[in-house]
């Protein structure tokens, strides 16, 4: 019974990113190879370990730095791990030879940061379009039109789009052109990373609306990532939390923004502006900034700007541990609250 | 489709200046003078008059005539097909296989990068000229070992041009979003980066025909280049050398159609450069 | 009564791009008083930043001013030659920007950035006292060490700090900050809106905030302006604009900004998109995307109307219902 419940459980997760780790080594100065120093990294993603759910959306939400765009890179194979192992739908998806990893292009789509450099501008839409579904042999040439117009209606735009070059339209637009790329070849997970970071606020309205129904219509499984909570929220079914390339805080929802367990979420809602609100710039807020992911400080990576830091912390890193209701975080607070209760 | 696109980007790249135009129209008269040279004259470049020899300029022939009784103007005006040929071979080759090494290089890095840069960084070490000089030396002097050694020398600059602007364009979302879409890299290079990487190179390889036609002339004047009789702007010169004090127009005039031929070639290149980077992304 | 530091009138801005004139401000008028704080709000291409870059007349390569004035304690500054107005500029008005590593010189100590626009008179010893305690003002931990290095040494919160202290060095009358705090993570963000609220405090300074971010704005800001299509559309106090916003476009715009309250909800949004500035626009710019849009916003610009004395919209069917409010 219990083996069971397991495996539909594992048949639900449609990527699991175990132990997950990615440096960036970072090139020597000449002081350091004479004294024979061993060569520093960024520590970009280090032993990660994420599972997404099937048709549902994950919120990803930490400041720059922090490893979220690695990790979306690297889960599109755009980034080789440099140890672990990424399940895309219970295969490895890390150790499949190069040749099969375009298999790969189809299943899992990415939508990028920056509107205007996710297009290239030497081409039209009706090209970028043709050439998709000539690559894939998506569907014969006859019907091309029909199915890249479908496409363009499907993110509120319409066949007039067809000959534009990207120079020709809109943030927004062009936003809209790079999702229905996306969803040209039917992914089955679809990672937007900062995808409306780079839009005007009423725009971002726009897509993130236009997210939510495409999930609803598609069932599309989603990875969001964005270092603005208030959006994560507003698609989201499960935040994490992600702070100097590791989760520190992962929960649904709901739980994750009435009760943040983490100092660093706790921070991070703090300092999150809130319209015609002016009392929280009073608060004490978070001080400092990221440390270096060079120089990771020892024990848990938050502690120098935690305002709750204790002796243990500097010295011991916690785990993340389940604090009920699926709601997972790596702080020693909640360990010793468990323990008490 | 094509010409209508073509005609759309002129009239969006706003009115053409009086350069570009005194640039295509000379362009054109060159042109002209290197496919239908019996336009501008009915004499024969070959055909020797030796009681007529040294004439100075006059009606009938216009820039004289050289030792051996030729028409100096039939000479200059059946040149123009050598030189500009010379011209276009020697700047073609290199920036076919110049830009592909470059796209590669900066496509793929690692150790064939390694070596296209250092390998290019020791022929920029030496001086153009010379380089050509000793290849020629070394393979005998012809035209078509003119060309290996211009290819030899000349594919470094454009790889060095397309293989800085690859290492941009590969980094930027739309290339790494087309590696998403499991596009091969073969498709990313030729389809998506090349369009985007080529334009300093096309910019480089309008002036360079001026540059390769400049070397090819001097290369005959050297004697290693085109081997005379046949009319080649250098080769004219080489031969009128002798005359220079006496009979000025068989060095001068071949030099003013290089001239001419060059300006044409610059004015044109730099409206190009401008077109070219104000395209698309504006 | 407070004593006016700063007075726009009117002021137009055109941007020369190929064949095409751009209007990028067109029209905007408001009154900045000593001390005060006021955001200037709206989304890219509002005209925002030209508003500011016309007032101390750093406006980009094909941009000029064609109309109106700007009174700066009584004088009009676009009367000025290039010459006073460099001794105004950075003197009686600074600006920061928003990505100090472009404004920053990378090669050059912060020590002598910060030295650069203090009175000749003074002795070496004395400016890097003088710096010192600029820097000590904006929150940047062992500033004597700080002094010495390069800007690229800093990360990006304390190059803001350092662009701040370098703007504060001649102490300027008036602050001009153009996006300052967007390119910084929402922790740092904090952080640098109460630096420089705490520096209006303590230099009583008046500040004009450029921002596409309400909760920003909301936060920092006395007074805020929000623009459309270089227009001004509504100026109110920052608590009467967000409990009490009148224009459509200010109403959109508070509602399509995700707020923690309302999750699950559908986001609301403005539909369509901002207009060309480069044609000719009869009428509200914004009818197109507006839900209160009627015959007569087709045919004129609607007047300005005055709620109370110190908030105002051009509107001409603010506060009828649009499907939007219902409740």
């Amino acid at each position: 019974m219990a083996v069971e419940m397991k495996d539909r459980m594992e048949a639900d997760n449609i990527l699991e990113v175990k132990d997950l780790t990615k440096y960036f080594p970072v090139r020597r100065t000449l002081k350091q190879c004479l004294h024979h120093q061993k060569p520093e990294a960024v520590h970009a993603v280090d032993h990660l370990n994420l599972t997404l759910r099937r048709g549902e959306v994950t919120g990803l939400v930490g400041e720059s730095g922090c490893g979220k765009s690695t990790l979306a890179r690297v889960i599109t194979n755009l980034y080789s791990a440099d140890s672990g192992d990424i399940l895309f739908d219970g295969r490895s998806i890390v150790r499949t030879k190069a040749g099969q990893k375009n298999l790969y292009g189809t299943r899992i789509q990415m939508v990028f940061q920056d509107p205007y450099a996710s297009l290239n501008p030497r081409m039209r839409i009706r090209q970028m379009l043709y050439e998709i579904m000539a690559v894939h042999h998506l569907c014969s040439p006859v019907e091309r039109e029909q199915t890249a117009v479908h496409y363009l209606e499907l993110v509120g735009l319409n066949a007039s789009y067809l000959d534009s070059y990207p120079a020709q339209l809109s943030g927004g637009q062009r936003q809209r052109i790079s999702i229905a790329r996306a969803l040209l070849v039917r992914p089955e997970l679809l990672i937007a990373d900062e995808a409306i970071t780079a839009l005007d606020v009423s725009i971002q309205a726009q897509i993130i609306n236009l997210l939510c129904d495409l999930r609803q219509e598609l069932g599309l499984s989603m990875l969001f990532i964005s270092h603005d909570l208030t959006v994560v929220q507003y698609i989201s079914d499960k935040v994490v939390v992600m702070y100097l390339g590791e989760i520190v805080e992962s929960s649904p929802t709901e739980q994750l923004f009435q009760n943040p367990l983490h100092p660093y979420t706790e921070a991070l809602l703090r300092a999150t502006p809130k319209i015609g609100d002016r009392s929280m710039i009073y608060e004490k807020g978070m001080q400092g900034e990221a440390p270096s992911p060079i120089h990771m400080p020892a024990g848990c990576r938050f502690h120098t700007r935690c305002p709750y830091a204790v002796m243990r912390c500097s010295q011991e890193e916690p785990r993340l541990v389940d604090c009920g209701g699926g709601h997972f975080a790596a702080c020693f607070r909640c360990v010793a609250e468990q323990n008490h209760g | 489709m094509l010409r209508s696109r073509i005609a759309k980007k002129i009239r969006g790249a706003g009115k053409l200046d009086a350069g570009t135009i005194i640039g295509l129209v000379l362009l054109v008269l060159v042109l002209l003078a290197a496919f239908f040279p019996r336009i501008y004259t009915r004499r024969d470049p070959y055909e020797q008059d030796l009681l007529n020899a040294l004439l100075a300029p006059s009606g009938e022939h216009p820039f004289g005539t050289d030792q051996y009784g030729r028409d100096v103007f039939a000479r200059v005006v059946y040149g123009t097909r050598v030189d500009l040929l010379i011209g276009f071979i020697a700047m073609i080759v290199p920036f076919l296989t110049g830009s592909l090494v470059g796209l590669i290089a900066g496509y793929y890095g690692g150790l064939a990068d390694a070596i296209v840069m250092r390998v290019q960084d020791v022929m920029t070490a030496f001086p153009f000229t010379v380089l050509i000089i000793a290849i020629m030396s070394i393979l005998g002097p012809n035209i078509s070992n003119l060309y290996i050694a211009v290819w030899l020398v000349g594919w470094k600059d454009y790889a060095k041009l397309v293989r800085s602007e690859v290492l941009t364009e590969k980094n930027l979302d739309y290339v790494q979003a087309a590696r998403v879409l499991g596009f091969s890299n073969f498709r990313i290079c030729v389809r998506h980066i090349l369009p985007n990487a080529i334009n300093g190179a096309i910019v480089y390889a309008v002036s360079d025909i001026m540059m390769c036609m400049l070397v090819g002339a001097s290369m005959s004047f050297l004697g290693l280049g085109v081997q005379p009789p046949i009319p080649e702007w250098g080769a004219i010169i080489t031969e009128g050398r002798q005359f220079i004090l006496t009979a000025w127009w068989i060095c001068a005039f071949p030099g003013l159609a290089l001239a001419i031929t060059g300006t044409a070639l610059s004015l044109v290149g730099e409206s190009a450069a401008r077109f070219l980077t104000n395209d698309g992304r504006g | 009564m407070d004593e006016t530091l700063l007075t726009v009138n009117n002021l137009r801005t055109e941007f020369q791009s190929g064949a095409r004139t751009v209007h990028a401000v067109n029209g905007v008028s408001f009154i900045l008083k000593k001390g005060e704080i006021l955001g200037i709000v709206g989304e890219s291409g509002c005209g925002k930043s030209a508003t500011c870059r016309s007032v101390i007349q750093l406006l980009p390569s094909g941009g000029r001013i064609t109309g109106g004035e700007i009174l700066f304690k009584g004088i009009d500054l676009t009367e000025k030659g290039e010459k006073a107005m460099r001794d105004i500029r950075g003197r009686e008005i600074a600006m920061i920007f928003q990505e100090p590593m472009n404004t920053l010189n990378p090669v050059t100590t912060i020590r002598e950035q910060l030295t650069e626009t203090m009175p000749g008179k003074l002795n070496r010893e004395k400016k890097r006292e003088e710096a010192a305690r600029l820097l000590r003002m904006v929150g940047i931990p062992s500033p004597e060490e700080r002094l010495r290095q390069y800007p690229h040494q800093f990360s990006g919160g304390m190059r803001q700090r350092a662009m701040i202290a370098i703007a504060l060095a001649s102490k300027p009358e008036l602050l001009i900050a153009d996006e300052p705090t967007t390119a910084l993570d929402v922790t740092v963000q904090q952080q640098i809106i109460r630096l420089l609220l705490d520096l209006r405090g303590t230099l009583g300074m008046a500040m004009i905030f450029i921002t596409h971010d309400l909760g920003a704005a909301s936060e920092l800001c006395d007074r805020i302006a929000v623009m459309y299509a270089g227009k001004i559309v509504e100026q109110a106090p920052a608590d009467v604009l967000f409990r009490d916003p009148m224009h459509p476009y200010t109403r959109g715009l508070i509602q399509s900004v995700p707020n923690l309250e309302d999750r699950g909800k559908r986001l609301k949004s403005i539909p369509g998109h901002t207009p060309d500035l480069s044609a000719e626009i009869i009428g509200c710019p914004f009818e197109p995307r507006c839900p209160l849009a009627s015959e007569q916003c087709r045919r004129a610009y609607p007047e300005v109307f005055h709620l109370t004395a110190d908030h105002y919209y051009t509107c001409w069917n603010a506060g009828k219902p649009d499907g939007r409010d219902t409740v």
